[in-house]
């Protein structure tokens, strides 16, 4: 008896190690192969409080959390400014160092001999000894674990965590800080590990590094991919797995060293053959989230989505010029990609960036919307100047972009999508998610109305709760345009909206450019297609060699013989 | 060799594009043994896509590629480079890390004999001679220009049948596309080349074109002679 | 350096390296001591069956994920599996105690004040010797020039008519097999374990990544960067820190120039 409830402690244990990997890999898409060392050090935190400091069971627990979660945002440090397989490194690097110590820090760790005598925890005025008496507290501690988790996963903040697996780039471009959402879930997915910590050294009473070696790190890994990213119901299968395969072979008589290399060998190959056959796991992510998704909404009228639109950061500014930029210099090496650009963005007008390749309009995109520091001038936005602000803060004040190749979140469903780009969402905050869910449950029904208001403005309510993976190239087009205005920005700069698209859709996407000029919005875009910049243009720019050389209605710019020679070359002799 | 008027590349009907996003609808075109084919349009049009279908970098969706007769659509890229059909790309077009000298041996890679290659090699040093002053230097030390001299020595090298251009006047200055375009000529003229080019300013394509064909949105919309191009004097409309 | 090799020209993170020279070895463990072929065989054969493992690798585990578009991380993930797969095959065949790789004539060699023993006299020299063979194989032949095109411009290579997929073999072959060779010197002094591929491959990682990404001699230089760190701290700082003075190292690195210290340039 008593050994199977300590098998099933053991997978509880795991699963709350397992749910903290999940939110890092699963959620976020940020790999640690240090959880196992992250779990140490938790483990050793409790285990010498509790011996040399005489703290009491929940005080070493606050300890042991307290450790991890500053450890995981230390992690976080330079892992912030790097790209996926230098946080694998990194990882690697610490899980190895901290290993290390453990083994040869003899004088704080005792080394190989390890830590004995760990006093058990008492509760109501008794120790829990057995492990049926542990139980309770396992299962509450997993459960809370497991509610801090979801609540986490599937709340906006979980959304805006998905928003960055998928695509980092596009969650600064909907307004969202990328730096923010790795730092603390790190130091969030830190801090359940050192609950697992805890538990696990007064549980087990003794502990040595063998427990936390870089195998583990790698199993954990494995248990999680393999139960299924990104949920939280795979993870608990995953772990149970883990846990109950070897005490089922055990139970078979096998010989006990073999045991855990058999467990070891099919996790290993099970592991390879899903990256192949069934990357996303056992139980699959279910897009969208669970309770409410499901309702497909009524599509609101056409004049509910007008309203929607009149929505923007600077409805009341009512500046007639919301966008100034002057002497914009960049260099790139000796090539001079902006060259003094100055121009301004009338308020409900489209404006069109056109010039031969390599003229530098993209150049303008990414020094208008900070992807790109410029070396001189300056952006002012409403008469503020933005040219030393970060892009997600741009996005804020009111200035969103698109981008040619769309950049959806792929694994999200259209009305996510939409609805991640919605600003000042108070579900994105971790305070008001875990003391004020109502406020965030109310803005979030809010919030759904409103990106379903813009979905049908796009015409695409229908379709909300489809992945965006499976939608056309048109398609995510639009839905790009929806979740653009969904960050109520009121310039909005649109790269080559018609670009890689079939004339069927150029036609619905240029109408839904003139309504949001005609809603106030202020639009300006690049685009190769004279025919388009014809179509939906009320002036252009000409850009040639990082300049702008003429501005015009694009007719009387067509027809100015020295912009033609830039454009299609000078006539040779 | 095929003699010059001879079918070279035949396309027919073919689409393509990058894992969702289709950017080819049923584009056809051929290229006969002799000929400068200029293939334009606006950005985005799918020029380079098409030159990429034809070269094997990329999967052709549907439709068939010929080239001298034989179908090619499903042979890889290796494949059509040894038969004669190869592609300069528009950007990326030197190995940065590689000296200028093992940037032209790579271009000589399918030619077996090495003494070949070097004759090959004094061959394009002699055309351009600044790069036999940089044969050690690396190529992405390279300014601009020399870089796509560089990249006209590698099509030397693979001395194709067929050569895909893909616009080798890209972010150049005037001065330099002069030299760019005249260096093209050069070379054409010397060693009877057939090219297929890829062109965003009309009038340098013209200079060396015999014949156009004009893209729009993934679709063909307009073939015709380099002359009748040029007496057009204007090309709004078709960009 | 091998992983390095592979790692720069083929982009995936070939963690399961770790188990190549961990068979590798116990190849070479079973030719010197049961079937009694020698040692200099056994070397021959760490290097054969390195290359076979590292062919085996890429043709059955990376080749079909790179098929059906795996991403990176998958296909890191993927090499995770194999790795501890393969090693609780290795435990479950030969057993979780070390063996020796015996026949080497291990004596003390004292010049002046330095003493060292054959092995390490062994080890200096043949590493000196294979990155040598290397790079002249890298820099010298037809072969090579492909591989490092293929490292640099794997777009351009395709133009040029280099078989991409045959480079890749090319490239695990003869890195899989330095990696057999590499494990096979180690465990002349540390015998074989299960396990004991990982500390050598994340050491060349973090040799990668110090010499920049993509750079073959960068590897060879962060490779030696590192090694004297972590003598140089060695000196001064009790032993336990020793592990982390290389950690220390790469994280400084990271936040000052994460394109490494030979980092590719214009990224």
């Amino acid at each position: 008896m008593d050994f199977w409830v300590h098998v099933l402690n053991m997978i509880l244990l795991l699963s709350i190690l397992g749910m903290s990997l999940n939110l890092l890999l699963g959620y976020s898409g940020l790999v640690s192969m240090a959880h196992a060392a992250f779990f140490g050090v938790g483990a050793y935190a409790a285990a010498l409080s509790a011996r040399h400091l005489g703290l009491p069971f929940p005080l070493t627990l606050v300890v042991a959390v307290a450790l991890t979660t500053v450890l995981a945002g230390l992690v976080t440090l330079p892992a912030l400014r790097v790209r996926g397989e230098y946080l694998i490194l990194l990882t690697l690097a610490f899980q190895m160092v901290l290993y290390e110590l453990m083994l040869a820090w003899v004088d704080l760790t005792a080394g190989r001999t390890g830590i004995s005598g760990i006093p058990r925890p008492r509760l109501f005025g008794r120790a829990l000894v057995t492990p049926l008496e542990f139980l309770p507290l396992i299962a509450l501690c997993a459960l809370g674990a497991f509610a801090i988790a979801w609540r986490i996963g599937e709340s906006p903040f979980g959304r805006v965590l998905k928003a960055m697996r998928d695509d980092e780039r596009a969650t600064l471009a909907i307004g969202k800080s990328v730096l923010r959402g790795k730092v603390l879930v790190f130091c969030l997915s830190g801090g359940l590990v050192g609950v697992a910590a805890a538990l696990f050294a007064h549980y087990q009473a003794f502990i040595n590094p063998f427990s936390f070696t870089l195998d583990r790190s790698i199993f954990l890994v494995a248990l999680v991919v393999l139960g299924g990213t990104a949920n939280l119901a795979g993870t608990l299968v995953g772990a149970l797995l883990f846990v109950g395969l070897p005490e089922v072979l055990r139970f078979l008589q096998a010989r006990p060293e073999i045991v855990d290399a058999v467990r070891d060998l099919v996790f290993g190959v099970l592991l390879m053959l899903f990256m192949r056959f069934r990357p996303e796991g056992l139980l699959p992510e279910r897009a969208g989230l669970g309770i409410v998704g499901r309702a497909a909404a009524p599509a609101p009228g056409p004049a509910r989505a007008t309203d929607w639109l009149s929505l923007s950061r600077s409805a009341l500014g009512g500046a007639e010029l919301p966008l100034r930029a002057e002497g914009l210099e960049k260099h790139f090496g000796g090539i001079k990609a902006a060259d003094g650009l100055g121009l301004t963005l009338p308020r409900g007008k489209v404006t069109a960036l056109v010039g031969p390749n390599g003229a530098g309009k993209t150049t303008v995109f990414n020094l208008l919307t900070g992807l790109l520091p410029p070396d001189s001038g300056m952006v002012a936005l409403h008469g503020r100047d933005v040219t030393r602000l970060a892009p997600w803060r741009r996005v804020r004040s009111g200035l969103a972009r698109t981008f040619q190749d769309v950049r959806l979140f792929e694994r999200m469903t259209v009305l996510d999508n939409v609805l991640a780009a919605v600003p000042d969402q108070p579900g994105e905050h971790l305070g008001p998610l875990f003391l004020a869910p109502w406020r965030v449950a109310a803005a979030e029904r809010r919030n759904r109305e409103k990106a379903l208001g813009y979905l049908a403005f796009v015409g695409l309510a229908h379709r909300a709760n489809e992945v965006a993976a499976s939608l056309a190239f048109g398609e995510q087009k639009l839905v790009a345009l929806a979740r653009l205005v969904a960050t109520e920005a009121d310039v909005l700069l649109l790269d080559e909206p018609a670009a890689g698209v079939d004339a069927q859709w150029v036609q619905r996407i240029l109408e839904l450019i003139r309504r949001l000029a005609a809603a106030g919005k202020t639009v300006c875009l690049v685009e190769h297609n004279l025919e388009v910049v014809t179509a939906v243009a009320d002036r252009a720019y000409f850009m040639d060699a990082g300049r702008i050389i003429a501005e015009g209605r694009p007719e009387e710019l067509m027809a100015d013989p020295r912009l033609g020679e830039i454009y299609f070359g000078k006539a040779r002799r | 060799m095929s003699r010059n008027g001879e079918k070279l590349l035949a396309v027919e009907d073919l689409t393509t594009g990058y894992r969702r996003k289709q950017v080819v609808f049923g584009v056809s075109l051929e290229v006969r043994a002799g000929e400068i084919v200029a293939l334009l349009g606006h950005n985005g049009a799918g020029k380079t896509t098409t030159l990429k279908a034809i070269a094997g970098l990329l999967p052709a969706w549907s439709g068939r590629v010929s080239f001298d007769g034989e179908p090619v659509e499903h042979a890889p890229s290796a494949v059509r480079v040894r038969r004669g059909l190869a592609l300069i790309p528009q950007e990326r077009f030197v190995f940065a890390d590689l000296t200028v000298a093992e940037n032209l041996e790579l271009g000589a890679f399918t030619v077996a004999d090495p003494g070949q290659a070097a004759e090959r090699r004094e061959a394009v040093f002699a055309l351009l001679p600044v790069l036999a002053e940089r044969r050690r230097q690396l190529a992405g030390t390279l300014s601009g220009g020399e870089q796509r001299m560089l990249s006209l020595g590698m099509a030397l090298m693979m001395r194709p049948r067929l050569l895909l251009l893909d616009e080798p006047s890209l972010g150049l200055s005037p001065l330099l596309v002069e030299r760019i375009v005249e260096t093209i000529q050069e070379i054409v003229r010397r060693e009877r080349l057939t090219v297929l080019l890829v062109e965003q300013n009309v009038r340098h394509a013209l200079a060396i074109a015999t014949r156009v064909y004009v893209m729009r949105t993934g679709r063909l919309i307009l073939e015709e002679t380099g002359a009748a191009m040029a007496a057009r004097g204007e090309w709004w409309d078709l960009f | 350096m091998s992983w390095g090799l592979i790692f720069a020209t083929t982009k995936i993170f070939h963690f399961s390296h770790a188990l190549t020279l961990t068979l590798a070895v116990y190849a070479a463990v079973l030719a010197a001591g049961p079937w009694g072929i020698g040692l200099p065989a056994g070397f021959a054969l760490a290097a054969g069956a390195g290359c076979l493992v590292g062919l085996a690798t890429e043709l059955a585990v990376y080749r079909p994920l790179r098929r059906v578009h795996a991403s990176q991380l998958n296909i890191f993930l993927a090499s995770l599996g194999l790795l501890i797969a393969g090693q609780s095959a290795v435990l479950i065949a030969f057993g979780p105690q070390a063996r020796a790789l015996e026949g080497f004539p291990m004596t003390g060699i004292a010049l002046g004040p330095v003493a060292f023993t054959t092995i390490e006299a062994l080890w200096v020299v043949a590493s000196w010797l294979l990155i040598g063979l290397l790079m002249a194989w890298l820099w010298r032949t037809r072969h090579g020039r492909a591989i490092r095109a293929v490292a640099s411009n794997p777009e351009l290579a395709q133009c040029l008519g280099v078989d991409r997929e045959r480079v890749f073999l090319l490239v695990f072959a003869v890195g899989s097999a330095l990696a057999g060779v590499g494990g096979a010197l180690l465990a002349l002094r540390d015998t074989a374990s299960p396990t004991m591929g990982v500390p050598p491959v994340l050491a060349a990682f973090i040799a990668v990544f110090l010499g920049g990404i993509g750079s073959i001699p960068g590897a060879a230089l962060g490779g030696v960067v590192l090694g004297l760190a972590e003598n140089m701290g060695g000196l001064v700082l009790p032993g336990y820190w020793q592990g982390v003075i290389a950690f220390v190292v790469l994280f400084v690195v990271l936040v000052v120039r994460p394109s490494g210290i030979l980092g590719a340039r214009g990224r």
